[in-house]
């Protein structure tokens, strides 16, 4: 089905055979869920956040569910990019599919170290987490700020020839602030949205739900906060955006393309059907074929007002 | 791993006035069904819609052929929906997931549950007994449950106890108490336990001094089932676990259970 359809896209130096990526930390490294999803129908994906040195993460409990959303306070916990290369590495690669590599530091010079050593494996395209509510830097998220956000890209650009995507958050007063800094430090492309801050208070302890009293919010809920920002930003200015936030089937998707984004990224969804992502893809093409489009480019940023 | 659509074939609800309420969910679940262990669980989708967001983790109670058995409470949105599903309705099942239960190397193990925790117990009882085991099974409840219960429970539990709180069934006090009677009379060659958080507290530490293997099967908020959340943890001596894939069932002992 669907070999007269197009879906091939473009985003800065990367290309991917279709649109559909699955999203950081809702994925694992791949391998968990190639049981049930085959990895080879994918555009790409998006491995769990990896820092340096392995990460613990938080105490429990770590995940609370609301009405349409979930929130999450993992606390990025991850194997650390050196066993991420040697162990889980190998596995995706047999795939036919990209691999982006998602990334976070505590310090600039983290960021720049990460971006380094991954340059040297074979992966795709690097995401750099900006926006995680977890971590911060002398008390200020480095995705708030165009200045830090901007130091940060530029480090991880210097050392690599990846293409390279900066993952934001929407805890921002202004968002085109963020992408216009970050693409002038010679980004490829963003990628938004991040979880949104969030908590949950269990009436009969007095306790907060989670462990880490505060966590993400991510799910249904976000999505049209999530296509908001995009929007704002097509508004203003023509770069490559990968679309995240509550996506669950094609429709979502087509909403997120069609306002602009260049691909999306399915992220709580995989949890409730694993299968979510495929089934995007097939219902994106039966989409084009009834529209009569032979190109998934020719929806694209065609918002009609 | 499987991702199936099951149907509902039966569905028995035991309530009663003044009794704790329980539910039997019979599902047509071929794949799933066969290759189920006890202690393994199964990821429900309550419904197509998105509220309840998350799939819901229920530990299969029995199989029989090509179908599995849950056994659960009501306790909120998720639960309240499903013990209103009827014959036919077809329900997306991820499972069977996590390790399940090790065999005892010797007879007689005791099954210690509490509550809806007697759901992975009964399934193991069976197995044991198919086994060659006898085990023995204490089972703590808040209060009565239904006649219907009982006399459906007992087409297939021998050798069980029950404790109530107050006395409505059983033995009163709390299922502990009764391990601790039993133990005066007999020793187990291996305990396994399922319940709230204190009860298996409180049976480990009767325990931990004891020669005695001790297995239980714990509970975590889950999103994913499968390992690629993070999200279900819970403190082990060797750092954190995961209840979805490193258990539910874990060795008792390597349990840090004062930080729980
Ligand atoms: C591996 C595993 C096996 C399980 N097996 C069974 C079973 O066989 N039978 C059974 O009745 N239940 C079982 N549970 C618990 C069951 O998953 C929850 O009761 C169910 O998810 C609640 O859904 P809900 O939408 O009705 O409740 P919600 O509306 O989500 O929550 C209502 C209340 O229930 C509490 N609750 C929610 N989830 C859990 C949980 N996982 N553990 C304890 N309390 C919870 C919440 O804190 C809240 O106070 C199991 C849980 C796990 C992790
Ligand atoms: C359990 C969980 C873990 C996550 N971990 C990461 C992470 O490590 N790095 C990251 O950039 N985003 C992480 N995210 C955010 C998602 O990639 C995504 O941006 C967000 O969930 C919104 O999309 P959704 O509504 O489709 O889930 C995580 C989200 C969840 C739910
Ligand atoms: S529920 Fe996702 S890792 Fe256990």
């Amino acid at each position: 089905m669907g070999r007269d359809i197009n879906l091939t896209v473009k985003l800065g130096g990367l290309e991917l055979k279709n649109p559909v990526m699955v999203a950081s930390g809702t994925f694992g490294y791949g391998e968990e869920y190639s049981w049930l999803v085959d990895l080879n129908q994918l555009g790409a994906v998006v491995v769990k956040g990896l820092s340096l040195k392995p990460k613990l993460g938080n105490l429990p409990p770590r995940l609370v569910e609301t009405p349409c959303g979930l929130i999450n306070a993992i606390g990025l916990e991850n194997i650390g990019v050196k066993r991420f290369v040697e162990e889980k590495l190998p596995f995706l690669k047999q795939f036919d599919t990209k691999v982006i590599v998602n990334i976070f530091g505590y310090s600039v010079g983290e960021y720049a170290q990460l971006a380094e050593f991954l340059s040297s494996a074979s992966i795709d395209a690097l995401e750099i987490n900006i926006s995680c509510p977890n971590i911060k830097e002398s008390g200020r998220l480095f995705g708030t700020d165009p200045k830090m956000a901007q130091e940060v890209t530029k480090a991880v650009c210097q050392h690599t020839h990846l293409p390279v995507f900066v993952k934001l958050t929407p805890m921002v007063t202004d968002i085109t602030g963020i992408v216009e800094a970050v693409m002038e430090a010679g980004a490829d492309g963003v990628s938004l949205i991040n979880t949104i801050p969030a908590m949950a208070v269990n009436i009969y302890t007095r306790r907060p739900r989670l462990g880490n009293v505060t966590g993400g919010m991510s799910g249904p809920c976000l999505k049209p906060i999530a296509l908001k920002l995009i929007w704002d930003i097509v508004q203003k200015m023509r770069v490559p955006i990968i679309g995240i936030g509550g996506i669950t089937n094609y429709e979502d998707a087509l909403e997120f393309l069609i306002v602009g984004a260049r691909a999306v990224q399915i992220g709580t969804a995989n949890f409730v059907n694993p299968k979510t992502s495929i089934e995007i893809i097939e219902g994106i093409q039966q989409y084009l074929k009834k529209q009569g489009l032979k190109d998934i480019n020719e929806v694209i940023g065609t918002l009609r007002i | 791993m499987i991702l199936e659509v099951a149907t509902v074939v039966e569905h028995r609800h035991f309530v009663a006035s003044k009794a704790e309420s329980f539910h039997i969910l019979k599902l047509r679940s071929p794949e799933i069904a066969v290759q189920a262990m006890p202690g393994q669980f199964v990821m429900l989708r309550v419904n197509e819609l998105f509220d309840p967001l998350l799939r819901r983790p229920f530990s299969i109670f029995h199989t029989e052929k090509d179908c599995l058995y849950l056994f659960y409470k009501v306790v909120g949105k998720g639960t309240s929906l499903m013990s209103q599903w009827s014959q036919g309705r077809e329900v997306s099942l991820l499972g069977p997931l996590g390790n399940g239960f090790g065999l005892p190397s010797k007879d007689v193990p005791w099954l210690v549950a509490g509550g809806a925790g007697i759901a992975p117990l009964f399934f193991l009882h069976h197995y044991l007994k198919h086994h060659g085991y006898r085990p023995k099974i204490l089972w703590g409840l808040r209060y009565r449950i239904s006649q219907e219960l009982i006399d459906f429970l007992s087409k297939y539990l021998d050798n069980i106890v029950i404790y109530t709180e107050d006395g409505s069934l059983g033995y009163q006090g709390l299922v502990t108490e009764g391990v601790e009677k039993l133990y005066q009379i007999t020793k187990p060659s291996k305990i396994y336990a399922c319940g709230p958080i204190p009860m298996l507290k409180s049976v480990y530490d009767w325990l931990k001094n004891k020669d005695i293997p001790m297995e239980v099967s714990l509970e975590a908020q889950m999103a994913c089932g499968i390992g690629a959340c993070l999200g279900c943890i819970i403190k082990g001596k060797e750092g954190y676990k995961k209840v979805c894939c490193e258990g539910p069932v874990f060795d008792a002992r390597e349990i840090k259970w004062d930080e729980i």
